[in-house]
């Protein structure tokens, strides 16, 4: 039976601001919209080998949230067999809101608000994959 | 292009570390030493990305880790390139005693660990010159 625990891996990627969009999201996502729910995972970390991260992206639902369309963190946990259930990028979230990320060392007002947006989208998809989780396990104790 | 040393910080969003390790790398690459220096995503190093590779490759890197696990010199060393200076935020705290972070400051760095990131980035300001004022780069 799967733990209602989901796995968070941002790309943080430096060179680019979003990449810092990436790690202030996650952070506002474990520490205050799914604190009980969801775990962040370290991507270079992972990347390294490290077991703990390996194991747990490879068992639990992990969500993706990657700075550009380039899709690194994405590549990176496909190329090693991770449970991926869901792929969040700051540049579709930009587009859609009409928000810019503006410094990759601290967050403006709008980029701030840009990162809020990315974790309420990952909360949102936390909700869904529960939800899936839930009624998985429903189903399958006859409940 | 001109050579730049590339520093490379832990992109690690877990610790306090980290946010140490990436705030002394961007003192240096926006302030510091702006004309000689950059940096590249860590994780691009490990998808193949050839322009990130060739960056490594071809130029001298400082790597700034979080912690013990040293990733960032794994990614840079995975991508072919050889460190040519290692920090370690832990090692140094143990030099820094008193400039301690509050673990929680992962997002906003606490005054210790601004001040931590600043003793480090003029450590690593001091090694850029030593590199670019050495022969052969």
């Amino acid at each position: 039976m799967l733990i209602p625990m989901i796995g968070i891996v941002a790309c943080g990627g430096e060179e680019i601001s979003e990449g810092t969009v990436t790690r202030v999201a996650t952070r506002i996502v474990m520490e205050e919209l799914k604190p009980t729910q969801t775990m962040v995972i370290c991507l270079p970390l992972y990347i390294s080998g490290k077991e703990d991260e390996r194991a747990f992206v490879r068992k639990q639902p992990t969500i993706i949230v990657d700075g550009c369309d380039k899709g690194c963190a994405e590549k990176v946990i496909k190329m090693n067999g991770g449970n991926v259930a869901a792929v969040i990028r700051v540049s579709d979230v930009m587009r859609a809101y009409g928000l810019k990320s503006n410094s990759r060392r601290k967050l403006d007002e709008e980029s701030e608000k840009l990162a809020r947006k990315v974790a309420e989208k990952i909360a949102e998809e936390v909700d869904r994959i529960i939800g899936e989780m839930t009624k998985q396990t429903a189903m399958k104790f006859n409940i | 292009m001109d050579k730049k040393v590339v520093v490379l910080p832990c992109s690690g969003v877990g610790k306090t570390y980290g946010s140490i390790a990436r705030e002394a790398a961007y003192r240096v690459i926006e302030e510091l030493r702006p004309d000689v220096t950059l940096t590249v995503c860590l994780p691009k190093l490990i998808v193949d990305d050839v322009g990130a590779r060739r960056l490594v490759r071809d130029n001298a890197c400082i790597v700034i880790n979080g912690c013990p696990s040293k990733c960032a010199s794994f990614a840079v060393e995975s991508a072919g390139g050889k460190p040519a200076v290692v920090f370690e935020v832990t090692k140094l705290l143990r030099e820094y005693r008193n400039l301690k972070p509050d673990r929680s400051s992962v997002i906003e760095l606490d005054e210790k660990g601004r001040k931590l990131a600043e003793v480090i980035a003029e450590k690593v300001s001091g090694e850029v010159d030593r590199i670019l004022n050495s022969e052969g780069v």
